[in-house]
This record gives structure tokens, sequence and C-alpha cells, in this order.
């Protein structure tokens, strides 16, 4: 019970903080919509007279490109900016004394930040669906709750692994070009760029070993119903052990990086 | 007088950017994967089509080139600037600058050069040459000066959208990451505004230009551009520049300072 009560008033104080900047962050939702309002725009002029691009028809990719997008909004977290900014300032000493985790701080300011943002979201959604309204596909009720389910998992697999991008501070002055790297893959193998299907082989066989499928690509395929029964289990089951492996990888870059840390500036 | 302080605005700049060498290199480097993204985002396109809307890939990288060129551009000149603009409003630092014997909008929009993208004319030019051969186009004298005069023109306009949209900043406090939605809604313009249709293509070429910052010059170039356009171009220029430089003085006529 106390620690229900601890967790709520630290997620009080993280929402109101939110709210002070509310602008700010509808700004940085437009900022990740406006793909939503062009790909599937470039797309449907490349169709012609097509019916059907790597046997995905106008509808289907169109409602790739929306649930992606809003996939991408509430399930890309992002520690690693401020992260490197505290890191590199020695602000970081203070939480390695307190009682609560510098992961479970980010982790909370992020997902809440997400669900606050999801508001904005819901926003813009009548929007999506008049500018769209000849080209949307609803599957069923069992597909969009896979879809959530493996959005949650992507999610926290995400998060873990940009917070172990984060500490990458401890080591380097300018985290700039790796973090840029990680942003690059994450769009051209997380299928945001283009439905991983629609890659030279070559891309696709480096995205089909790399965790990034599974932060987007994997919960809008279960969305719009084209994955097989056994498809959907073996997507799950790896997303696990990606689960089980970036929580391995953040802990133990984390006590790399705080055993070589030494607080700059005091 | 301005030529001098613009000089040393140059220099301190240039000096500022060699003491930061391994940065450079980060950011060259950087933006090189980037460019790869974009050249990328429109080859896969064309892997499955011939045309988009009536552009062929030679054309449409013939844009992109023309993106890389003004994007060179406006980061060279502008971007730390107008970037840091938002914050130094909602700071007050600005009052610094009000009280100086110089233009502040001058200052504010010149005195610091970023070095990092200066890759970008190269790469441009170098795409540009690609994207030229993959095309039918028949160059003359005349239609590459026109090109030059609207991505010149592309640029003006690129820099008096940017520049209205962060003096928003004296009336909206914390919209520091504006210059972010600025750069990804200027991005959509490496496409042709073809794609558009209804109340959105008409935005793209009244309010947003995206259409007349890198879809003219490229039309220019291949002569499809009518006279008439050419004359919208460069009247939009006009309108663009006289709007951010009016907007700009109602701003600082209303500011009222943040901390002091």
């Amino acid at each position: 019970m106390l620690l229900i009560k601890k967790y709520y008033r630290i997620a009080k104080i993280y929402v109101a903080r939110l709210l002070v900047f509310r602008l700010r962050m509808v700004i940085w939702t437009l900022n990740d919509a406006v793909a939503i309002f062009v790909l599937p725009l470039v797309w449907l002029a490349a169709f012609g007279d097509k019916t059907q691009i790597q046997g995905l028809t106008k509808p289907e990719l169109v409602t790739y490109y929306i649930v992606l997008g809003i996939v991408f909004i509430l399930a890309t977290p992002h520690p690693e900016d401020h992260m490197n900014q505290e890191i590199k300032d020695g602000k970081v000493s203070i939480w390695l004394v307190r009682p609560f985790s510098y992961f479970k701080n980010y982790l909370m300011s992020d997902a809440l930040y997400r669900l606050v943002q999801a508001i904005v979201v819901l926003l813009l959604v009548p929007l999506v669906f008049f500018f769209y309204r000849d080209y949307l596909i609803f599957t069923n009720i069992t597909s969009l709750f896979l879809a959530i389910v493996a959005g949650s998992i992507g999610f926290l697999i995400f998060f873990q692994l940009s917070f172990a991008l984060g500490c990458a501070a401890f080591w380097l002055d300018d985290a700039y070009g790796v973090h840029n790297l990680y942003w690059f893959c994450t769009l051209v193998f997380g299928g945001a760029l283009v439905p991983l299907e629609f890659l030279p082989k070559v891309l696709q066989s480096i995205a089909a070993v790399l965790p990034f499928r599974y932060f987007h690509y994997f919960p809008v395929k279960l969305y719009l119903n084209q994955l097989t029964t056994p498809e959907i289990i073996q997507g799950f089951m790896v997303q696990l052990l990606w689960f089980a492996l970036a929580f391995v990888i953040y802990k133990t870059v984390w006590a790399l990086g705080t055993k070589r840390y030494s607080a700059v500036g005091g | 007088m301005y030529a001098q302080v613009y000089l040393q605005f140059f220099k301190t700049s240039l000096s500022r950017a060699i003491i930061f060498r391994r940065n450079f290199w980060i950011h060259t480097f950087t933006s090189m994967m980037w460019v790869v993204y974009y050249v990328f985002s429109i080859e896969i396109i064309f892997r499955y089509t011939d045309s988009i809307r009536g552009w062929g890939k030679g054309e449409v990288l013939l844009i992109v080139a023309t993106l890389f060129f003004i994007d060179g551009l406006r980061i060279l000149l502008f971007h730390d600037n107008l970037r840091d603009l938002p914050s130094q409003i909602t700071e007050g630092n600005l009052d610094l600058f009000l009280i100086k014997p110089l233009d502040a909008q001058f200052w504010l929009s010149l005195r610091r050069l970023n070095f990092t993208e200066v890759n970008l004319f190269l790469i441009g030019g170098l795409l540009w040459w690609y994207a030229f051969s993959l095309t039918a186009i028949q160059l003359t004298i005349i239609n590459f000066f026109i090109y030059t005069i609207l991505t010149l023109c592309g640029f003006l306009i690129t820099y008096a959208l940017w520049s209205m949209l962060v003096t928003c900043a004296f009336w909206f406090p914390r919209i520091d990451n504006i210059t972010e939605l600025f750069n990804r809604i200027l991005e959509i313009s490496k496409y042709p505004t073809s794609i558009f249709k209804g109340a959105i293509r008409i935005i793209v070429y009244t309010v947003i230009p995206l259409g007349v910052i890198t879809n003219f010059p490229v039309q220019a170039l291949a002569g499809s551009l009518t006279a008439v356009n050419m004359f919208y171009g460069l009247c939009l220029t006009a309108i663009f520049l006289l709007g951010a430089r009016a907007f700009w003085l109602v701003a600082v006529k209303n500011y009222t300072s943040a901390s002091s």
C-alpha cells in the first residue's frame, strides 16, 4: 500500500511537470505525426495504375503507415538525450544515493509522457480518419489487443536499450553520432521508412536479426492481421528474448558506467 | 559597418569550428548518414514505380539535391541562431541584443555560423550531377540561371518562414523545439508536391510554400515552369521576407522581457 502511494505521488509530480510544457509536447507529437500525412501520399502516387506493390494493396499500405505512425508516437522512448546531458553535467550523482533508481525515474516519466501524449493522438485521430477515409482498414478486436500488448513489450525493450544508449555518455564526450546511428537504424530497420518487405534483400536479413522490428513493425503487422499463428507465437517469443537481453545489456552498461563515473563539477 | 561585423561573426565562428574538430567530423559523418537516408528513401520508391505523378527518379533526385543546397546554406548561416532564439526570449537574454547599436534581427539571425553541414554542398553537387544524368533534360544557360535564382528564392523563403515560426516564441514561451518541427516540415519538400491534392495542395503553394522552395527550381531547369509561376515565385519571396521583417518588428514592439 505504501509502495503504491509512493509511485502515485511521484507520478503526480511528473504529470504536473509535463503539463507545464504541454505546447512542447504537442510540437513533438506533430513532429512525428508529419510522416502520417506524407508517406502514404507518396506511395499512393507511386501506385499509379497498379493495384498492388509487394503484395500490399493501397488501403493496406496506407493503414500500415497510419498505425505505424501512432505506435511510433506512443512507443518510442527518449531517455538518451536527457541522460547524456545529466551525465556530462554530473547531475546523475544525486540519483546514485536516492532511494529511487535513475532507471525507474526515466521509465516512469517516459511512460507517463506517452500516456499524456495519447490524448494529443486521440485529438489527431478524427483528422486522420477524415483525411484517409477511403483507405482505412479495421481488422478485429483480437488483433488490436495483440498489437497493444506487443507495442507495450516493444516499448519496454526499446526503453532498456535507449537507457543503455544514454549511458554512452559515461564514455563519450559527444554521443551525438551514436544517437543518430541508433535513430537511423530505428527508422530503417524498424519499418518506419517502408514496410520491411520493401527493403532490398540484404537489408531485410540485417533487419531480421536486429531488435528494431519488434518496436513498431511487429505491432503494426499484428493489427493488420497479416501474420500466421506460428509467426505470432514466434514473434512474441523473440520479443521476450530481446526483453531479457536488453535487461542484461542495460544493467551491465549502467554498472560499468557508474563504476567509471567521477562526478564532473561536484 | 554591417559587412565588417559580419566578417567578424564569420571569423569567430570559423575559429570555433576549428577548435572543436572532432565534433565537426562527428557531425559530418552524421549528416552524411542522413543524406544516405534521404536518397535511399527515394530510391526505394522507384524500385516499385517509374514515376510519381509524372516525376521520374532523376527529377525527384534533382529536387533532393536542390533541398541539400538550400539546407546546406540555411544551416551554415542561420541554424544555430534561429534554433536558439526561443530560449533567448524565454530566458530574458534578448534584452542584451535589443540595446546594442545594431539591428537585433541581423544580430540574432547571423551571429553564429555552423560549418558542420558544409559537406551538403559537395554531396548535393555529386547527387545533382548523378540525378541530372538520369533525366533527359536539355541544359541551357538560361534555364540554369533561372534554376539558380529560384533556388536562392527557395532559400530566402525558408529563412523567412523559419524566422516567423521562432518569432512566435514571443507569445508562446517554451517552444524551443519548434525548429525540429520546421526541419521535419521542410523535409517534405524532397518529394514532388504533386502528391498532394485539395486544401493541402493550396497550402504548399501559399502558406508553407514547399512547392515553390524545391519544385519550382527543378521545373525551371527542365523548362516546364511557366513564366507566370516564375513571377509568382519571385513575388512570394519578396512577400515572405517583408512579412518576416514586419512580424519581427511587431513582436519586438510587444516584448516586455522575461526575467528582470
